[in-house]
């Protein structure tokens, strides 16, 4: 017994070490981001003498956050969601009927993962499907980006779908499109959160594809705003450090919303690995 | 919970394929038309006023980082108000522009306006602006602007763009008088004296400079700034520089200067912590009387004074930077600076908004407003220096000269590549010699790739 | 059956994107590496393997390049791993507050990296930064390092600074798969006698080892094309001492030698397919034994 207690708490102390560790810079940018600007001078842990909420709207204004923040949801909401359908339709097939040519095409798709994206080459592309400077061609972008990874993800934990269930829905009398959509898509659930989050982060944090086919500042997403927020403000490090946590925060939210998606999917004990 | 975050997904979803299709059917008809109708209503919902009895137009305006400064936004806005032509600022980040530019023209979708580094072998080969730029050279501000910086704007006898800087922002010694008073040290005249002040300022515990070296570009300035000083000693040298002529590997007196920054380095004056100084701490710094030199220009003072409370700009004096001996002032007339692209639509509004920003007041309000400019490159507005400014330029602004970096071709592009070279040179993994050679290799690249026939 | 309910339109709407935005891009690019396509030259011309000829010379630093780029990879898939899994078997039972734990510990990879770069930069300063401040705080004076420009610890601290970042990512793969693990498993092998260390190595590992195999290959490309880590934190320095692949396409980009870049991302490309490949391989053999 005082075994066990003790081998808890070393592993309590462990990973309470981790997490120490983890979140001591983010700590960090949040002390600082409520002094002022010479307090801040040096990043540290002393505490604000008073706290400097108005940091927060001078960020917003200059740096125009309210606009790139809707524009940086759109992107990445849409061009997640869409990823994980088409990933997903595309993975069951390959993962299922595993013919020669699926697995060539498996294979190809994985090989994206590895392609380096060439920007002056895409912008030709984009010219010629016309989605250059429109916001529908950043969503189709990021999509696609996202899609070889999204693929490999899905077509592993699809492998851990029972096929019964597909045998099931035949007997039931469903056609491709309802078995897939209303039985095995369900199923997905717990993969489909994972890969959704990661493709949002991704979208989320990335911000060259804007510089290149978009040609208005107002159809610029949040990361930007930051990246250009630090070189007009570098002195001060409390107005760079409001700026860096509003950009954080809705990935953050979005997290704790998806992690507790995920525990719920995984209760019904329905998927074994 | 499930639910909520469901349809919170869905109207997402909603909302974004509505703004997109919008969009893309817009741009099925003019890529213009399209970037009006998405800024325009945003714009009208933003403090702006609403410009609908005037021209409804909007120029892009792509740029990198710093180059535009904030009086000039708020110009761009009383612009608007009296013509209805809206500036769309594209700041880029610095390290990606000139790759985003490059794509940009490369696709004829460069946007109405493009900002560029100025610099008489630089717009051919790295902007073709005969090709990618309106000829400007009619204009009426021409005329006005400092004829040394115009000719950092020609190409083939044409002027391709519009150049408002600070001619005075030389890269010089800023010191802390202060501290050489305590000391009983004054100017350098000579690197021996430079040398001795160093020693005396380091044995009263100060660090004598403070050199941000983490920055990657900040330590180059000690080497190609001395052109002015280079064609005192070996005059000609730059000529054959540029044809090809000679190799910066056998010009003594370049190797000179790269070997008097390492000694510096190797004795420690620049402290123990030069490799992670940054430049946004210079002000920071300087102020803590800590160090007692910075290269920087003659803006600094004013800038400390006002980023550090207690600190007075009064306190601080300038010189040369002396290595080689220089006692002469390095001026570059190349500086960022603004074209007119050729595939605009509205390049007579780009014209308007060229003229506009050139009209003596407003070059005034745009000098009197910027904390970093202290004079401006056209006749007619009037500089702000004060006694410190004033006494320097009197008694060196006799004697000029081009840096290297304007002065020479294909050394500013692989400005960054010699400050690594610079700092293994720092970690004693190359010598001053090595450096001469890399520059000479990477100028025959660059050189060899844009056909220049003194490199077969 | 199997082609009535497997039908292949399903596959063709990924294909296509991916085709048409990836792979012809991609294959373009590939083109360019064996031109002389340049931002001075306004014409390009076929110069078949010269940019090849070019990275593979000895005169040049881009082995050293190379080099750097598989020591961070292979250190960083190996640090990464072992913590991750760490973290996720610790966080998915037997300690306090898991929740809170859970939504720590992956919270540095939420941060975009060129955030993560100015915070550590800030952090890593030797005089006045929060890394050596802590070490004098406990007395451990000797401990203080010029963290980012010391040759000794540059690399080092780029890949502490990536581990810090990383491992939670890789806990969140990992629980997931551990999770669906049924708890049967376990039951079955305590009454048989196993200890927790045989339940580790023939439960946990063999069940997530499509898990694993999922973070080694993300791992091994995302460490093949590393950037952003070392360009915001040494940019390649001090010298050339952390130079990795990509910092230098970037360089050639800077210098306008775009054909160079190319050829080298090309190569990059292609071992990259090719580990891909066998990790994979390799990793699916494990999981069937």
């Amino acid at each position: 017994m005082k075994n066990k207690w003790m081998r808890n708490s070393i592993l309590n102390l462990v990973i309470g070490l981790i997490s120490i560790i983890a979140i001591i810079p983010i700590l960090l940018i949040v002390i600082n981001a409520f002094k002022t600007s010479y307090e801040a001078s040096s990043m540290n842990f002393n505490l604000p003498a008073e706290l400097q909420f108005q940091n927060f709207s001078t960020v917003i204004e200059k740096g125009k956050l309210v606009h790139s923040f809707f524009n940086s949801f759109a992107y990445s909401s849409i061009s997640s969601l869409f990823c994980i359908l088409f990933s997903a339709m595309a993975a069951y097939v390959l993962a299922r009927n595993k013919t020669r040519i699926n697995r060539v095409v498996y294979l190809f798709i994985l090989m994206g993962i590895a392609l380096p994206m060439n920007y002056f080459t895409l912008i030709d592309v984009m010219q010629w499907t016309e989605l250059i400077n429109t916001r529908a061609g950043i969503i189709v972008l990021y999509m696609v980006t996202q899609i070889p990874f999204s693929v490999f993800i899905l077509y592993g934990f699809i492998g851990g779908v029972p096929r019964e269930l597909d045998e099931a829905g035949v007997i039931d009398g469903c056609g491709p499109k309802r078995l897939f959509f209303s039985v095995i898509f369900p199923m997905l659930q717990p993969a489909a959160v994972t890969v959704f989050i990661l493709s949002f982060l991704n979208t989320w944090n990335e911000f060259l594809l804007p510089l290149y086919y978009l040609n208005s500042a107002q159809k610029w997403p949040m990361t930007l705003a930051v990246y250009n927020f630090f070189g007009q403000f570098q002195q001060s490090w409390n107005l760079v450090s409001a700026d860096i946590i509003l950009t954080i925060l809705p990935v953050v939210i979005l997290y704790l919303l998806g992690q507790r998606f995920i525990i719920a999917g995984m209760t019904s004990g329905s998927v074994k690995g | 919970m499930k639910k909520a975050l469901s349809m919170l997904l869905v109207l997402g979803l909603a909302g974004g394929l509505l703004s997109a299709c919008g969009n893309s059917g817009n741009n099925g008809n003019s890529p213009q038309a399209s970037s009006e109708a998405s800024s325009a209503p945003s714009q009208a919902a933003a403090t702006e006023s609403s410009a609908s009895e005037k021209k409804d137009v909007t120029l892009s305006y792509l740029a990198s980082q710093d180059w535009i400064k904030e009086p000039e936004m708020k110009l761009a806005e009383k612009f608007e108000e009296q013509t209805g032509i809206h500036i769309d600022y594209q700041i880029v980040p610095s390290d990606q522009y000139f790759n985003v530019l490059k794509a940009k023209l490369a696709a004829g979708e460069a946007p109405d306006i493009f900002g560029g580094q100025s610099g008489k072998f630089d717009l051919g080969p790295l902007y073709d602006v005969e090709n990618n730029a309106v000829d400007l050279t009619n204009e009426e501000w021409v005329k006005r602007e400092d004829p040394l910086f115009i000719e950092q704007a020609t190409w083939n006898s044409k002027v391709y763009a519009l150049t408002i800087w600070d001619p005075s922002s030389s890269w010089i010694i800023v010191y802390n008088k202060k501290i050489f008073e305590k000391l009983g040290l004054s100017i350098p005249k000579s690197y021996a004296e430079f040398l001795s002040v160093c020693e005396a300022i380091k044995a009263s515990g100060i660090t004598p400079i403070y050199e941000p070296v983490s920055d990657g570009w900040h330590h180059v300035l000690w080497f190609p700034e001395l052109g002015v000083r280079y064609e005192e000693q070996d005059p000609g040298l730059a000529g054959k520089l540029i044809n090809n002529q000679e190799k910066f590997e056998n010009a003594a007196v370049l190797e000179q200067s790269l070997s008097q920054f390492n000694e510096l380095m190797q004795k420690g004056f620049f402290g123990d912590n030069a490799l992670s100084n940054t430049y946004a701490d210079t002000e920071k710094n300087m102020a803590s009387g800590q160090y007692a030199m910075t290269v920087y220009n003659i803006g600094l003072p004013a800038q400390i004074e006002k980023a550090v409370p207690g600190s007075s700009a009064a306190d601080y004096g300038f010189f040369p930077i002396p290595l080689n001996d220089n006692q002469g002032l390095n001026v570059n007339p190349a500086a960022p600076s603004k074209f007119i692209s050729v595939s605009s639509k509205h390049i007579d509004e780009a014209k308007q908004y060229f003229a506009y920003l050139t009209q003596p007041e407003n070059l005034q309000y745009l000098l009197d407003n910027e904390p970093k400019f202290t004079d401006l490159n056209f006749s007619g507005v009037k500089a702000k220096f004060n006694e410190n400014q004033k006494a320097f330029f009197d008694t060196y602004g006799q004697h000029t000269g081009t840096v290297y970096q304007t002065a020479i071709n294909y050394l500013n592009p692989q400005w960054m590549d010699i400050g690594k070279d610079m700092t293994a040179m720092i970690g004693k993994q190359m010598t001053p010699k090595d450096i001469l050679k890399n520059i000479d290799k990477r100028r025959e690249q660059l050189a060899k790739t844009a056909k220049d026939s003194n490199w077969k | 059956m199997t082609k009535r309910m497997y039908p292949f339109y399903f596959v063709s709407i990924a294909l296509c994107f991916y085709v048409v935005f990836t792979v012809v891009p991609g294959l373009m690019g590939i083109y360019l590496s064996l031109t002389d396509w340049n931002s001075y030259a306004k014409e390009i011309h076929f110069v078949g393997l010269a940019n090849f000829k070019t990275i593979f010379s000895s005169d040049e630093n881009y082995l050293l390049g190379i080099k750097n780029t598989v020591i961070f990879t292979i250190s960083t898939i190996m640090i990464k791993t072992v913590i991750g899994l760490l973290l996720a078997v610790l966080v998915n039972k037997g300690i306090k507050w898991k929740s809170l734990h859970r939504v720590i510990l992956f919270l540095p990879a939420v941060i975009p990296m060129l955030v993560v770069g100015i915070i550590f930069k800030s952090i890593f300063e030797p005089q006045q930064g929060f890394m050596n401040e802590a070490l004098r705080a406990i007395g451990l004076n000797a401990w203080t390092q010029h963290w980012l420009t010391d040759i000794q610890w540059a690399f080092k601290s780029i890949i502490a600074v990536d581990v810090w970042k990383g491992a939670g990512y890789i806990m969140v793969i990992l629980l997931a798969s551990l999770q669906a693990i049924s708890n049967s498993y376990y039951e079955a092998a305590e009454i048989d006698g196993a200890n927790a260390f045989m339940k580790f190595r023939f439960i946990t590992v063999p069940l997530l080892m499509p898990a694993l195999t999922v973070t080694t290959v993300l791992n091994l490309l995302y460490g093949l094309k590393v950037f952003d880590t070392v360009y915001v934190l040494t940019n390649g320095g001090p010298g050339y001492a952390t130079e990795v692949v990509y910092t230098q396409v970037f360089s050639q980009f800077s210098l306008g030698s775009y054909g160079v870049g190319t050829a080298l991302i090309t190569v990059l490309f292609f071992i990259m397919t090719l580990l891909g490949y066998f990790a994979i391989k390799l990793m699916s053999r494990e999981e069937q034994n």
